[in-house]
Parts: C-alpha cells; structure tokens; sequence
C-alpha cells in the first residue's frame, strides 16, 4: 500500500457548505414527497418549489458569508511536488458563479411552479432534479481539478435530460430529452478523450500541477494539444457553440418553459466555467493554440445564432438563437487570452493572473446575461401559460395587458439586444468589446456586426408587444403567483443593475 | 511494452466508437458507441497511471468514476428510450422530426 | 517479446476485432454481445495494466450490468432478432471518413508523441482493491462525494421517467 502521507483530507467546512446545502436540499425535497404521498391540493403540490427555495435561501447564507474570501479545501498535502494542489477552491470566480447558480435555480422553480395546474408533472421528482442538478453547477465553479469537474459537470446535465422528458405522455418532450441525451453523451465522450490525453501529457489531474507541467514543458506538448483541442470541443457541445449547437432549438422548443430557462441559464453557465476553467486555469500555457480555435468558434456562434433568429416566428425557438448567439459574445473575451498572455506569459507561471484579464469580461456579459435572459424566459412561461404554440403574434398586446410582464420582456428584450435603457445589457457588450478590440480586432468588428443583426429580430419582437391585441380590451392571462413572482425577481434585479451597473461589473473586472 | 501500443489501441478503439455514433440509426446502438468512446478513455487512462506510477492513482480512479457515469448514462438513457419508445412507437434517431423548424409549428396538445 | 506483450497483442486484435464487429453486424442483439466481448478484453488489458481493481469493475458493472441495460433496451423496444438492412444510415462514407480522420490524428499524435517510451511495468504499485479504495478516500473523497448526487439523481430520474403515463401528476 502506498503511504499517502496522513489520513482523511481536512475539509473546510464553511467553503463547502453552499454546495452541501443544496444537495441536503435535494434530499429533503425528496423524502418529503415520497413522505406525504401524492399531492391532495393545489397548495400542497407547491411544497416542493417552497423547499426548493428554502434549500437555495439557505445554500446564499454561507455564500454571503464567504464573500471577499479565497479558501482552498481538500487539498493534496506532502505527497506531490509544484504548486498547491486542491481540489475546492472557493474564490471570486467560484462565488459570482454561485450567485449566478442561485440565483438561476430560485427563478427557474418558481417557474416551475407553472406547470403545477397541468397536473402533468410530478412537482417532487422534478424539484429534486433540479437541485441535484444545480449542485453539480456549485460544485463545478469550485472544482480545480479535472476528476471533480467532469463528474460535476456530468451532475448538471444528466439530471437536466430527465427535467426535459418529465411532463407525461407529451412526445415532444420525450423527443426533446433524447437528442439533448445523446448528444450529451457523445460530447461528453470527447471531452473525456481530451482530459485523458491532458493527463497523459502532464501527468496531474489538479489544474495547478497540469500549467505547472505545461509550463515547465515535461511532457509531450502534441498530446497536450490534441488533448486541449477535444476537450474545448466537448465543452462547446455542452456550451451549445456552433457547429456544436443543433441540439438547441429543438431541446428548447420541446422541454417545458422552466426547463429551456434552466439549460439556457445555469446549464450553459456550468459549460462555461468549465470552459474557464480547463483552458484558463490548466491549460493557459496553450493559449496559443486554443485562443484562435476559440475566437472561430466564437464568431460562428454569433453569425449563425443571430442569422437564424431572424426568420423565427416561435418565440422560445428565437430565445434558443439568441441564447446561441450570445454564447458567442461569451466566448469572445477567450480569444484574447492569448494576446494578453504573450507579454506576461513570462511571469504566468508565478502570478495569479497572467493574460486572463479579458476573461473577467466573459464572466460579466455571463452573470448579466444570465439574469436578463431569465427574464425573457419567465415572461415566456406567463404567456405559455395562454399560448402554448408561443408564435411572436400570441404576443401581440402584452404590454397594455399584462403591464408587468410587457415591460419586464421589453426590458429583457433591450438588455439583450444592447440598447441603452437596458444599460446593463450594453455594459456587457462594451465590456465584451473592448477585451478584445485591441487584441483581436476582426473577432471586434464581427462582433460589432452581429450586435447590429441581432437588434433586427428583438425590435421585431418588440413591436408585436406594442400592437393591439388581436382580441383586444380584456386580459385572460391567469399568471401563477410563483411565475409572476419569478418575472419581478428578474425584472427588479435587471432595473437595480442598470441603476448600479457597477454593484456586479467592478468586482468581477477586477478578479482576474 | 512500448507506451504507445495501448494509446493506439484507445485511439482505434474511439474511432470506432464514433464511426458507431454516426452511423447507427437505432438509439441503443448509438448508445454501444459511446460505451467504446469511454473504454478507450480508460484505456488511456490506465495506460498513463501506470506508465507515471501515480501516487494518487489518478487515471485508475478517474477510470473508476467514468465507469460509473457510463453506468448512470446508461441506466437514464435506457429511461428515456423508452419514453421515446412508449411515445413514437420506434427510436429511430434519423426519423424524430416533430420539433424540426417549420414554418406552422405543430399545435402543441394539452 | 515478453509475455505482457504477447497478451496485450492478442487481447488488443480481440478487442478491436469486436469492436468492428459491435458497428457493423446487421443483427441488434450480437451487437450487444460482441461489445461484452470488446469490454472483456479491454479488462484484461486492465490486468495487465496493473490496474486489478479497475479491471473487475470493468466486468461486473460494464459487463454484468450496462450490456444487460442494452440488451434490456433492445428488448423492451421490440428490436427485431434477425438481421436487418437498414440499421445504419446512409451516410456511411462520411462517417468513415470522420472515424479515420480522427484515428489519423490521435493515432500519429500519440505515437509521435510518446515514441520510445517504455511502459515499465516490473514492480509497479498493482491497483489492488485496498491502494484503489485508501486513495479514493484519503485524496478523491469530493468527485466520489459529487458522483453520489450523479446516481442518486440517475437513478429517480430513471424510475420517474418510466413510471408509465397512467398516473396522472397525482390527482
């Protein structure tokens, strides 16, 4: 046997707690279903969303504690040499993230709470799913090292197939969560191949130790390469980044409302932060070969999720374009990594913080994107509620309506496209643009293009609200409190961030 | 023995296993190709925890967990071809159009 | 030629063999049992890996467990016995083309990579059930603790997905 120098792993438990509670959270959910048996009234079959909210209220307790902080658990002492090798870390990144991940979870069970009139989906089962799924997405923006984060990343999605399949006796959805599936699965597959031949060419699975051995050149730097390149192939999959992205409109489209939110949202953040992780944290010294792979990937996935959108008269189909094109604009600060880390690649090695400073753009457009696209997609839900066909038309009237809902999307929808009373939405893109305007000025000027496309279809949309409602002067929306709630939760917060943009954007500038 | 002879073997083997995926139309044989896609994944791993003698057995361990997950993925994935199944009668990957973009998308029925 | 050599030869024609044979044969059901046959090699490559533990996992779960899933599955959708033509897309040279472009790459990527290495397996730490369980639980406690959630998640997803469409949502 091997001595490994000591027992247990010590473990800080105050920096694992927020991942702790919302997987406890998940538990209780779903003893206290199996417990009180099939739901005998309407308020009762809210119960599990109530605890769904309790479980993320308590999991924000600790997070907040945390804040400010940077504490590293279950750590490898002794036994190896180099650079500290943890498997935990909890630092500004890990914590914008968790607030992103909570924040995404609360809305999306509220959302949740729509198809409880229907009658068709088991509230419990699906609840549970949903936590368990989003301490995968916790455990991930913590994860240094590639074990924790593929079996995190593999807690987000696969919870999130059974989500999309779980309304009964619906085909479409059915259909749904099989492609979504098999497509996850291969992606998955090759992002394995990947982390194998990183393994193989640097002999560590802790980020630290890969750059260390990357950096150091020990192993044989093709292998590197090729396993970098099948990895950023696998988590584009995951990202849905063009050519990588034709699962998307289709698993929007046939999943319920809530669940499209979920994967556009809290899903699509997990495969950036893994992204973020892998070639930011480990694989930095590659940077020159990923960053051009990535700045292509990232002008695809705009042109085409933009061009797409344009000719889309289904409403959550145009939210899944727009999702995929503003995956590019994510992705756009990652090619630029490479351009900042030439001068300071020298002293990468040492530092925190060698060339990733572009990055802390791509976290920013994230985090904003993430609470105005909830939006979007809440507003979607209250009108799915009436409309379940979701053409742009069904929209029509909306704003004189159902005030609330109208201009929480006309918000939304501003934030999304960039213009200015949605401030934080341009912030975002500003940000965005000028990571890589310097560095990398086509990937600048596509971007600048595609911003421009993009607002045709969300003015587009824009106008149907304004229009007189084909059967005008009464509204028979019967908005469920749980999604009304979630549609002013998005709404307040999207207002506070453009009133104070610099409550989210100057701390996480500021990370990298 | 040479490193490379099994990471050749992995490669082929993952070769296949994709040349399965994007040929198969019936889902579960798809699902046979990506269960090689991950042996190869652990055969690469194996192969590198011996040949670094890893002190944390981090590719025999990592094989381990990818094992499970294919487990986990196949057991989900069993579920849903058979919801698939019980829905459209078949789970023919190439002939599931219903949420094809068109131009009248289908009524959704409540 | 040593006798890990000639094992990992013959182990490694058997699997590849199959594994042909798991994507191309015309009857459903003996795809499934010649990927028991691929995956029983590859566990005796494991063997000879050093990689004991990881090796009777391989069998009892990949084995003993995934291929009955499949053939489960394969049973459960009414998949025909016989042989059938039409198992495979039409578009089988694009997907050879795909499959020997990737083997091309990885295939000369690793070889040109690690050429010359020696795999020395004389004396290496075999991963005995105890050495795999004392380092899962003293260095890998979080990915086996996040891996519970994954199959406890797995496995009620799986049963409320096939809980059948005759409950409605508890009414």
């Amino acid at each position: 046997m091997v001595d490994l120098g000591g027992g247990v792993q010590a473990i800080d438990w105050l920096a694992v707690a927020p991942v702790l509670v919302v997987a406890c959270a998940a538990v209780v959910v779903l003893l206290a279903d199996a417990f009180a048996g099939p739901p005998r009234s309407r308020r009762q079959a809210l119960v599990p969303a109530a605890l769904t909210l309790a479980g993320v209220a308590a999991a924000a307790v600790p997070a907040v504690r945390l804040w400010g902080e940077r504490r590293s658990t279950f750590c490898v002492g002794g036994v190896l040499e180099g650079p500290a090798a943890c498997s935990f870390v909890v630092d500004p990144v890990t914590l914008v993230f968790w607030g992103v991940v909570l924040f995404g979870t609360a809305v999306v069970a509220l959302l949740g709470t729509a198809a409880v009139a229907e009658g068709r989906t088991p509230q419990g089962e699906w609840n549970f799913l949903l936590l368990c799924s989003a301490t995968g997405a916790m455990a991930i923006a913590a994860s240094r090292d590639l074990v924790t984060l593929v079996v995190a990343l593999e807690v987000v999605s696969l919870p999130a197939f059974a989500m999309v399949g779980l309304r009964r006796d619906d085909p479409r959805a059915a259909e749904a969560s099989m492609k979504f599936f098999l497509v996850s699965v291969v992606s998955t597959a090759v992002m394995l191949m990947g982390v194998s031949l990183v393994y193989g060419a640097t002999g560590s699975m802790f980020l630290t130790q890969v750059d260390q051995a990357l950096v150091t050149g020990a192993g044989p730097r093709e292998v590197a390469v090729a396993g970098a390149l099948l990895t950023v192939v696998g988590l584009a999959f995951k990202v849905a980044a063009v050519p990588f992205h034709m699962w998307v409109p289709d698993t929007y489209v046939g999943a319920p409302v809530a669940v499209a939110a979920y994967l556009s949202v809290v899903s699509k953040a997990a495969g950036f932060v893994g992204l973020m992780l892998v070639l930011g944290l480990g694989l930095r010294d590659l940077a020159p070969v990923w960053a051009p792979l990535v700045a292509v990937l990232a002008a695809l996935t705009m042109t085409v999720g933009n061009v797409l959108a344009l000719g889309q008269q289904h409403a959550v189909r145009l939210l899944a374009w727009s999702s995929v094109a503003q995956a590019g604009y994510m992705l756009v600060p990652f090619a630029a990594v490479g351009a900042a880390g030439a001068a300071g690649s020298a002293g990468a090695a040492g530092s925190g913080a060698g060339g990733l400073e572009p990055l802390g753009a791509s976290v920013g457009y994230l985090a904003i994107y993430a609470f105005v696209n909830l939006g979007a997609f809440a507003v979607a839900a209250v009108v799915g509620t009436r409309h379940p066909r979701q053409r742009l038309t069904d929209y029509r009237g909306l704003v004189r309506e159902e005030p609330l809902a109208g201009w929480a999307l006309v918000f939304a929808l501003v934030a999304l496209a960039g213009l200015p009373p949605g401030v934080v939405g341009l912030l975002a893109k500003v940000v965005v643009f000028s990571s890589v305007s310097s560095a990398v000025t086509w990937l600048a000027v596509v971007m600048a293009v595609n911003v421009a496309i993009g607002l045709v279809y969300y003015a587009r949309w824009l106008v149907e609200l304004f229009r007189p409602a084909e059967v005008p002067g009464r509204s028979t929306y019967d908005v469920p409190n749980g999604v009304g709630v979630a549609v002013g939760m998005t709404f307040a917060a999207g207002v506070v961030l453009s009133v104070f943009p610099g409550l989210l954007l100057d701390p996480v500038l500021a990370i990298f | 023995m040479p490193l490379w002879w099994p990471l050749l073997l992995s490669s082929l083997l993952f070769a296949i296993g994709v040349y399965g995926v994007l040929v198969r139309r019936n889902a579960v044989l798809v699902l046979m190709g990506v269960e090689l896609m991950l042996n190869a994944v652990n055969l690469n791993l194996v192969a590198f925890d011996a040949y670094f003698r890893d002190v944390l057995h981090g590719g025999q361990t990592f094989a381990l967990f990818v094992i499970v997950i294919a487990a986990a993925e196949i057991g989900l994935g069993l579920a849903i071809v058979l919801l698939v199944f019980r829905t459209h009668g078949q789970i023919d990957v190439d002939t599931m159009r219903e949420l094809a973009d068109r131009e009248e998308p289908a009524v959704a029925e409540r | 030629m040593t006798v890990v050599e000639v094992l990992f030869l013959l182990l490694g024609l058997v699997a590849a063999g199959s594994a042909l044979l798991v994507v191309t044969t015309r009857t459903m059901v003996h795809a499934a049992l010649w990927l028991v046959v691929t995956l029983g090699a590859v566990a005796g490559i494991f063997l000879l890996l050093a990689a004991e533990f990881v090796a009777w996992v391989q069998i009892l779960i990949y084995v003993g467990a995934v291929v009955v899933l499949l053939l489960f599955a394969l049973m459960l959708t009414k998949a025909p016995t016989g042989p059938q033509p039409d198992l495979d897309a039409r578009r089988a040279l694009p997907a050879v083309a795909v499959a020997g472009l990737v083997l091309a790459v990885l295939g000369t990527t690793v070889v040109a990579g690690f050429h010359g290495v020696e795999l020395d397996l004389d004396g290496a730490v075999v991963g005995s059930a105890q050495t795999t369980g004392a380092t899962i639980f003293q260095q890998w406690v979080l990915p086996f603790e996040v891996l519970s959630v994954l199959l406890l998640a797995a496995l009620v997803g799986a049963i409320v997905l096939s809980r059948g469409t005759g409950r409605r949502g508890g009414e």
